[in-house]
């Protein structure tokens, strides 16, 4: 595509992309060090990330911002509209990652207190799913990719089945001994945060989408969690932190 | 802003600016010259004129004791007109002379003496007396006439005294009456009336520009009640109802060329069309009224054709947008919107064909007329070729007269124009 | 939006000055209700092509149009149809204010009076009253009828001559550019008085500013050289339109 006539409108939307593709790398490095922190039990990692997150919440704020003055004073039209508005979605979705990174890392300090916790595994391998999923989301998006979108749109899927596995493991944990129950309860936590967070990569792969097509792929949202009802009980939970 | 100095302010920069204002003054200068020339021009011209044609607004009377003799004017007592009208009225004011110096006996003397007066105008102003009453004769009264031209040039010191009575046209004994009869205050200087009033004449004392004036006024009522209609007419099909073709083009050009045809031409035109194929007479208004009115004619239309032609498209896409007719938006809103302009040029044009001498010497209205007409279709002339009559007479009487007439003539063009511009700044609207 | 009636139609309409053609074959079909746009670059010949409903075209020498626009079923070029009655039924306001040069009343009711529309001065009175009010110009100038037109504001002058417009009761109103000469402040006024004039007449607007566009029309033609490039709602246009040549002008890319 050609450039803008007014070059510092081009710099603007450039600027807002640099931004946005700086805070996509944040959040993803957060996942990775709240699920690296789990799996070396490293308490100060933990710590590190939910100092981190005031970053990734400046950058959304600063993003905010560019969208606002872009809005007000370059009135973009068409493909330049739908990059501002999906930039200010994209902005909101990682955000969102970043807390439920930053939630996670805080669980970690009681999760870590127990050996016989089951499921670290399970979680550390769905942790991997989820960054990989937000790192590809962001690609899409930078790279205008439709098709690679479409498969983080679909591989959301697998994080789900992921999700049910880490429930049943620590269910069948606790149902042996329930001597550790915070500490399991954390743990499903933990997977509960990381497959929301997939939802939140889904959302910004629909957005890249939008942006390229103006459609919105939300039609073909899969529905392969079945335990709906669990799910419905925890978002309620989630709702007051 | 950066601390090195400006590229503007180096010194091949000021250099340059110097050089540019030193031109910039070199045209000014110019261009003033070139309006103080112009101007020098216009004064020399307005100060020979005036200078030279003030003096006849104003003339010298004689106020005479006169006795209307019933031997000499109707010896048969019959108070016939016609016989009336050719009795010898020259002897009375003759008389009348003698009686007013009974010492000049010398018959040479006594010609001279009745020279100061105006030999024709003063029997004529009683034969006229005589014919409007006739019970005047045999009444004596007291008249007040024209001196003659001499004199009167004499008395506004055209002629010098010092010169050899030979090489002057008035005498050493007519100086010493005149100069007695100033004294006794019987010859005064007064405003010349007869100027404004008079027609023609053959005597400078008597004659006026009243022919001209009214033959101009005449002519030009002519000629705007022909060029105006059938210009702007003419200028408005061709703006904007002739179609585009080779026909109308070719139309144009000549329309613009004949503007610059020498007016002359126009007088042969006249001539063969008025006057030998339509047999209309000679030196008459109407026939010099269509003359100018087709020499006009170019200029109505170029100025018309300008006015429309400046007119905002607006307007008129305005008028059609809404459903109005071709001829509806023209009429309704062009040409009210033009009308201004269209004045302004026909008047200018009017005040063009007012100067204009070359064609009416063509069609005969140069004659030397002593009527002052009563309709365009009586014979008259117009200012421009009554200056130009006067202008080839010899006597130095007449060269005033000219200046005279040429001042009447400017002060008519100026308030024409003077006219044109006023009507232009209170009806145009600026768009 | 529901499919409302079509007002004009055409088929391959070509308009040429002296045989140079500037508009290259149009196919479109303009609704009743609502206000439709026509953008694009300079010498699009948007222009022109809004001056093909009323015939305008007519009047400049050299301009040829051919091809068929109907308007509702009717072939306005048909040699039967007089061009004067087809521009009381599609009117149109103009880039410049042009009120003549008469007074406020005179201007609006001059079209009435030409085409017989009041029967007396009672009823041109209501006329010149309703169409100001119309045009939201009757509380300014109600005291000052017999005041001189030309002597309103640039907007005012707009809204005179909008008034002046549908004082003959066209079903049209063409708009070539109408607010270009205006400040914010009028053309926002201008605006406001479309949008409420669209639901009682069908409008056609050209404008340069896609802005404008945006915000008062339903539906949005984009013309580039002759050509309609893309005709589709508003809404479709400036979020995502289908030719990239119209995305690179409404987006302001080098075309």
């Amino acid at each position: 595509m050609s450039d803008h006539i007014v070059s510092s409108f081009a710099e603007d939307m450039q600027g807002l992309r640099t931004e946005l593709f700086r805070m996509g790398h944040l959040v993803v490095d957060q996942i990775d060090s709240s699920v690296k922190a789990l799996k070396s039990r490293d308490d100060q990692l933990a710590n590190r990330v939910r100092l981190n997150d005031k970053q990734v919440d400046a950058i959304n704020d600063d993003i905010e911002e560019r969208v606002m003055s872009i809005l007000a004073l370059r009135h973009p039209y068409a493909v330049d509209l739908r990059e501002t508005i999906a930039a200010l979605k994209v902005a909101r979705e990682l955000e969102r990652i970043g807390d439920l990174a930053k939630n996670c890392a805080m669980r970690v300090g009681v999760i870590i207190k127990d050996d016989k916790i089951k499921g670290t595994k399970k979680v550390v391998k769905m942790g991997k799913q989820v960054s990989a999923n937000v790192a590809m989301a962001m690609k899409a998006y930078e790279d205008r990719d439709t098709d690679l979108a479409l498969d983080v749109w679909f591989g959301d899927e697998a994080i789900d089945d992921y999700c049910n596995a880490v429930f049943e493991t620590v269910m069948t944990g606790m149902m042996a001994d329930n001597s550790n129950i915070n500490g399991c309860t954390q743990m499903t936590f933990f997977a509960k945060n990381l497959e929301r967070m997939g939802d939140h990569a889904t959302r910004i792969a629909s957005a890249s989408h939008y942006v390229v097509t103006a459609e919105s792929i939300r039609e073909k949202r899969p529905k392969s969690d079945r335990t709906s009802t669990t799910r419905y009980l925890l978002e309620d939970d989630d709702e007051e932190d | 802003m950066s601390s090195s100095p400006s590229i503007h302010a180096s010194e091949r920069a000021l250099k340059r600016l110097k050089k540019r204002h030193a031109r910039e003054r070199r045209f000014k200068v110019m261009g003033l010259s070139a309006i103080a020339i112009a101007v020098m021009a216009l004064i020399w011209l307005l100060y020979s004129v005036i200078g030279t044609g003030y003096k006849a607004f104003y003339t010298h009377s004689f106020t005479l004791d006169v006795e209307m003799t019933e031997s000499v004017l109707d010896p048969t007592g019959a108070r016939d007109p016609d016989a009336l009208r050719k009795s010898n009225y020259r002897r009375i004011v003759q008389n009348a002379m003698y009686e007013r110096f009974p010492d000049v006996t010398d018959r040479k003397a006594k010609k001279e003496l009745f020279d100061i007066i105006s030999t024709s105008g003063a029997p004529n102003h009683l034969r006229q007396m005589a014919y409007n009453d006739p019970s005047i004769i045999g009444q004596s009264f007291t008249i007040t006439v024209p001196t003659s031209d001499d004199v009167d040039q004499l008395l506004k010191g055209n002629i010098d005294r010092d010169l050899d009575e030979s090489r002057r046209k008035v005498s050493d004994r007519q100086i010493a009456w005149v100069d007695q009869l100033m004294e006794t205050g019987e010859i005064k200087s007064g405003f010349n009336k007869g100027f404004f009033v008079n027609p023609d004449s053959r005597d400078a004392e008597l004659a006026g520009i009243a022919t001209a004036f009214l033959g101009s006024l005449m002519t030009l009522f002519v000629t705007a009640l022909m060029a105006i209609p059938v210009g702007i007419g003419a200028a408005i099909w061709l703006d904007e109802f002739a179609p585009r073709n080779r026909f109308v083009d070719f139309i144009e050009i000549n329309i613009n060329n004949l503007a610059a045809v020498p007016s002359i031409i126009f007088g042969v035109l006249g001539l063969a069309i008025f006057i030998n194929f339509f047999g209309l007479p000679r030196s008459i208004p109407i026939v010099g009224g269509l003359v100018l009115g087709l020499r006009a004619l170019p200029t109505v239309i170029i100025a018309t054709r300008a006015t429309l032609m400046a007119v905002p498209q607006s307007i008129r896409d305005g008028a059609l947008s809404i459903g109005a007719s071709h001829v509806q938006a023209v009429f309704h809103h062009k040409l009210p919107h033009a009308g201004p302009g269209i004045l302004t040029g026909s008047i200018i044009a009017m005040a063009q064909a007012l100067g204009e001498t070359a064609p009416l010497l063509m069609i005969g209205m140069v004659a030397f007329l002593t009527e002052v007409p009563n309709s365009p279709t009586d014979p008259a002339t117009v200012l421009p070729v009554q200056i130009y009559i006067w202008s080839s007479n010899a006597e130095r009487a007449w060269v005033e007269k000219t200046s005279a007439a040429i001042m009447i003539l400017l002060l008519v063009l100026i308030l024409i124009n003077g006219f044109a511009i006023w009507l232009r700044n209170r009806l145009e609207k600026r768009w | 939006m529901s499919q409302s009636k079509i007002k004009f139609s055409c088929r391959d309409v070509r308009v040429a000055y002296s045989g140079k053609e500037a508009l290259h074959g149009i196919d479109i079909e303009i609704e009743d209700q609502g206000v439709t746009a026509f953008i694009g670059p300079s010498g699009c010949g948007k222009s022109s092509f809004l001056r093909v409903f009323n015939r305008m075209n007519d009047t400049i020498p050299g301009c040829k149009v051919t091809g068929i626009v109907k308007m509702d079923g009717e072939d306005i070029y048909a040699p039967t149809l007089d061009p004067v009655l087809l521009r009381a039924r599609v009117g149109m306001v103009f880039q410049k204010p042009n009120p003549f040069p008469k007074s406020i009343y005179d201007n609006v009711a001059y079209g009435p009076r030409i085409h017989g529309l009041a029967a007396n001065k009672a009823e041109l009175d209501e006329i010149v009253e309703s169409s100001l009010t119309k045009a939201g110009l009757w509380d300014e100038v109600k005291d000052r009828l017999k005041d001189g037109g030309t002597g309103l504001s640039g907007g005012q002058q707009q809204r005179l001559v909008i008034a002046r417009t549908i004082a003959v009761s066209p079903e049209v109103i063409l708009m070539d550019e109408p607010a270009s000469a205006l400040d914010p402040i009028a053309t926002a006024k201008l605006e406001e008085l479309i949008d409420e004039l669209s639901k009682k007449f069908c409008i056609v607007i050209v404008t340069h500013s896609m802005a404008q566009a945006a915000r008062i029309s339903d539906r949005t033609a984009f013309f580039h050289m002759g050509n309609l490039i893309e005709y589709d709602q508003t809404s479709n246009i400036f979020t995502n339109p289908t030719d990239s040549r119209t995305q690179d002008y409404i987006t302001g890319r080098i075309g």
